[in-house]
């Protein structure tokens, strides 16, 4: 014991020593560092509070799809809209609509009248789901000059927001490595592609026309979830990211699934050996609405509806097509010449779409998934 | 000699060793109140409104309280099947991590050439320098049904191995980036072990297994327990590892509650939260318990001396199996930085620097490096002194209070954070304080006070608490004594916690997205983005640059240590 205390005492004296010049050396180095960063302005002061210079602006955000060029067009709208109205600011937040929208209903849920964005672009689930939670503010249709020409599929009758355009979910394969280029919804359940199909999370379109091929529906999707549990084999892997995808399908791991035509047309675009196919028995559409949220203030209401009508005009829904690769919902608008040759922008395949009703698959949404992730996914 | 370094007389010692009769329990309390009120009110305050979440009917404020979500969740066959893969995972990854770990540190630790033992030291690290997606790419090349792993298998004769898109894959990633987090305390734990028990052991005829087995052993139990802690913890909350390489066959708890967040499904996703932090909890608080029977009196002495170092052939060669394992798929993301293709092709088709071009067009990266930045550094500065409060006053003072604030300290790390986000931000947004990036330093100190916690606890086991003592009867303050003994003695170990809090803070994405208003990024926030926009290799050449940063940064502070080294030895002769 003698020769641990006489060696506790020997090595704090030698610490002792070296530590008042070391300390020293620290602690000036430590206050260097805290008044470095206290000089440091915060990363965040310029961004996101939406004041402005200059004289008094009504300040809008618009909510964009995290996704491709579909950011493209609503920012080059909020530049020509903001030089003819110098009163507004637009600014944007870009986010996949799974977590923004979990974080508007967030911000609803704290503070109803500081809504997190004034309006935006919603899928059609989120739009569902949007009804269902109070979320969107009617739009006034007779006073939106561009309303009338949007096509009636686009139109609600509850005018709780409005169709610029529509994505489709078909087959997207990779030939080659698939050895043929099957044409039918059946093909993803066909035994002849087993453990060659690939999903990202929960496709409730694959089952529904599982369904709708033995006899069921949206309001009847018990034979689709039938074959699937007993098909669960078809399934390869379930992804969970965009990259994931596009290299599952590319390099072959699982060549065969069913996504959006306009992200497949990205991919093919960057070179992935990929293809799009409209099944035989019709795409399914995927609207996308521009939707103003409720709650805010009258003249917030007033310059989102005016946004939501500028937008909707030929030119914008146009461009919306053009950088979306997506149908133009105003009749008046033309398809881009670079999307007119595209099997998804076909007549036919407009013709051919499926009538979907999307209330029955937003409120469905949630329970559809979890019998998915019970009853297929715990069987691949 | 080897009576007063058995494991027994050791645990007998060290209540009294550590001298916790004679401080006052005020100052024990006041040390770790800093930390207390920060889990209290941020942490504690986001997790009952997540109590509150599961028993709404939906997510509509002023819902009917409804107890169907805890009904649905416990006769939910695939729910509870969720809990067992939970813990399997887990476990496996904790087991096979302090198993690869123990030996890497040792044979660090034993490394003579400081230059050999900081590269080493630096290839352990690495993986922490790239993204999780970045990583999931170089293991998808790796263990594909046509990867490199069955190449080299099949070259053999035997079959290709399922291991992509299954249990296997997981586990081999969840080693690769936690194995740090256990050889980093265990290094810290070497590092205060007193070289002369190990002369002294070999000088009385034990031969190197025996020694290392009933001396070193013995000394690191505690750092081997922080590190397995801090990996068991990592991995039941983990979801991006097992969505990305699971394929859908590998359901843990932390996928349900991003599914069901997606879905919009608070409700399910608060109990399922819930019941994932009582598991965890309850598993945090076996390890505490351990950590604390394996805890290391403080009367044995220090020589400081540091002992003889070489490594035999056979440990020379697992440390390079080791750094082979560690860089694989490093050098598999940095190759495919360089590929002309688009997509994951295999061998790439060609050469082209366009994605590193690409990158450095890119809008809003540097704002969002800088935002990361100064966020990692704020956070990392505060949760090292209070989580080293803490520590100290969970190590040094006994009350069910303390031991109460100790086992919640863990609790952040096991939570998935995206239901630390979505309540946090409801929790800041209902309150209306901490508003902006203060709000975001705050919490990224709630999820950083974990790994502070249980390195800074696992040093202090093995620190002397007479030396304390001693100061003080010579007349020194008590920050003094403890700046001159404790202070030094853990100060390997803050280095590391440290380490861990700013790259956890600086990696964090899934809670901060939550957290951030319109327009503000940071850095894995804005490579979040990015993924979800565009599918190439701009991301992989983001993470190469990561690589190659970090490589010069390591090579300049490898250059100080050695010139710091060599004038020692020069002062010495």
């Amino acid at each position: 014991m003698d020769y641990n205390d006489n060696t506790g005492k020997q090595s704090l004296d030698a610490i002792r020593s070296r530590l008042s010049r070391r300390g020293f050396l620290v602690g000036a180095a430590g206050l260097a560092a805290a008044s470095t960063l206290s000089a440091c302005s915060s990363p965040f002061e310029q961004g996101g509070s939406g004041s402005s210079g200059g004289g008094k602006k009504l300040s809008i955000t618009m909510f964009v799809f995290l996704g491709g060029d579909l950011a493209k067009m609503p920012k080059e709208f909020a530049k020509e809209y903001m030089e003819s109205n110098p009163n507004v600011s637009i600014e944007f937040y870009e986010q996949s609509n799974s977590v923004g929208y979990g974080k508007m209903l967030a911000q609803r849920k704290a503070d109803p009248e500081k809504p997190l964005v004034n309006m935006g672009f919603f899928n059609t689930n989120t739009s569902i789901q949007g009804i269902g939670d109070e979320m969107w503010e009617p739009l006034d249709y007779s006073a939106m000059s561009n309303a009338a020409d949007i096509r009636s599929i686009f139109q609600r009758d509850d005018s709780l927001g409005i169709g610029i355009g529509t994505d489709q979910y078909g087959l997207l394969m990779n030939p080659e490595a698939l050895g043929s280029k099957p044409a039918s919804w059946s093909s993803l359940w066909d035994p002849a592609y087993k453990g060659q199909v690939s999903f990202f999370n929960f496709p409730w379109y694959a089952v529904y026309t599982a369904a709708l091929a033995n006899g069921g529906g949206l309001d009847n999707m018990e034979p689709g979830w039938e074959l699937w549990e007993e098909r669960a084999d078809q399934i390869k892997l379930i992804v969970e990211s965009n990259p994931q995808y596009m290299n599952v399908l590319s390099d072959g791991t699982a060549p065969l699934t069913s996504y959006f035509a306009g992200t497949g047309q990205q991919w093919i675009n960057g070179g992935a050996p990929l293809e799009y196919v409209v099944p035989e028995e019709g795409a399914i559409p995927l609207p996308v609405f521009l939707q103003s949220v409720a709650d805010q203030g009258d003249d917030e209401k007033e310059v989102c509806q005016d946004i939501i009508n500028e937008m909707l005009s030929p030119k914008w829904v146009t461009r919306w097509a053009e950088t979306s690769i997506e149908i133009p919902a105003n009749e008046k608008s033309e398809t881009p010449a670079s999307l007119a040759d595209l099997p998804a922008f076909q007549q036919s395949t407009v013709d051919g779409l499926m009538e979907i009703d999307y209330d029955i698959v937003g409120t469905s949404q949630a329970e559809w998934t979890e019998r998915w992730n019970s009853d297929i996914v715990s069987k691949i | 000699m080897t009576a007063q370094i058995s494991a027994p007389a050791r645990r007998r010692a060290a209540p009294t060793a550590s001298g916790a009769s004679h401080r006052p329990r005020w100052v024990g309390l006041a040390l770790a109140s800093p930390s207390a009120l920060l889990l209290l009110t941020l942490f504690l305050g986001s997790i009952g409104l997540l109590v509150d979440q599961s028993f709404q009917t939906d997510m509509n404020a002023g819902s009917e309280a409804t107890a169907s979500h805890w009904a649905a969740f416990f006769t939910s066959t695939s729910r509870l099947a969720a809990v067992g893969e939970t813990f399997l995972i887990a476990a496996l990854s904790a087991v096979i991590s302090t198993v690869i770990a123990v030996p890497t540190a040792y044979g660090l630790h034993r490394t003579k050439s400081s230059t050999w033992r900081f590269v080493g030291i630096f290839i352990v690290f690495a993986p922490l320098m790239t993204s999780v997606i970045a990583r999931t790419y170089g293991w998808s090349l790796l263990l594909g049904q046509k990867g490199i792993v069955n190449w080299a298998v099949g070259l053999v004769g035997l079959p290709p191995l399922e291991m992509l898109y299954a249990r296997p894959a997981v586990v081999i990633a969840l080693v690769h980036i936690f194995l740090p987090f256990v050889v980093f305390p265990i290094l810290s734990s070497l590092g205060q072990v007193d070289g002369a028990l190990r002369d002294a052991a070999m000088d009385l005829g034990a031969k190197p297994w025996t020694t290392f087995r009933r001396v070193i052993l013995p000394l690191i139990l505690p750092g081997i327990i922080a590190g397995a802690q801090i990996t068991f913890a990592l991995s039941m909350s983990s979801f991006a590892t097992p969505s990305l390489l699971g394929g859908g066959r590998v359901s843990v708890l932390a996928t349900l509650v991003y599914s069901d967040v997606n879905t919009v499904q608070w409700p399910m996703a608060a109990v399922t939260s819930i019941v994932l932090l009582v598991l965890a909890v309850i598993v945090l608080g076996l390890f505490t318990l351990a950590q604390r029977r394996a805890q290391v009196g403080g009367a044995q002495g220090v020589t400081a001396a540091p002992g003889e170092k070489g490594i035999k052939a056979g440990l020379g060669t697992w440390l390079v199996a080791v750094y082979v394992f560690v860089l694989s798929p490093l050098v598999i993301i940095v190759i495919s930085s360089f590929s002309s293709a688009s997509y994951g092709a295999w061998p790439i088709p060609g050469w082209s620097t366009k994605w590193y071009t690409n990158l450095l067009s890119q809008d809003g990266l540097a704002e969002a490096t800088y935002a990361s930045v100064f966020i990692a550094i704020w956070s990392t500065v505060i949760v090292l002194i209070i989580g080293t409060m803490a520590s100290v006053s969970f190590h040094r003072y006994r009350s069910l209070v303390l031991r109460g604030v100790s086992v919640l300290s863990l609790a952040p790390m096991v939570v998935p954070k995206v239901t630390i986000g979505l309540a946090a931000f409801l929790l800041l947004n209902v309150t209306g304080v901490l508003d902006g990036v203060a709000g975001i330093i705050a919490m990224h100190v709630v999820v950083t006070l974990p790994f502070v916690i249980i390195v800074v606890t696992s040093a202090l086991s093995r620190t002397d608490a007479t030396l304390d003592d001693a100061a003080r009867d010579l007349g020194a303050g008590p920050l003094r004594a403890f700046r001159a003994s404790t202070l030094f003695a853990i100060r390997p170990s803050l280095i590391a916690a440290g380490l861990f809090a700013f790259i956890v803070s600086f990696d964090e994405v899934d809670m901060t997205v939550f957290l951030l208003k319109p327009g503000q990024e940071t850095l894995p926030v804005w490579m979040f983005t990015y993924m979800q926009k565009y599918q190439d290799p701009t991301l992989a050449a983001l993470a190469a640059l990561l690589i190659a940063l970090s490589l010069i940064i390591a090579f300049v502070a490898g250059l100080f240590l050695l010139r710091g080294e060599r004038s020692a030895l020069t002062s010495s002769r």
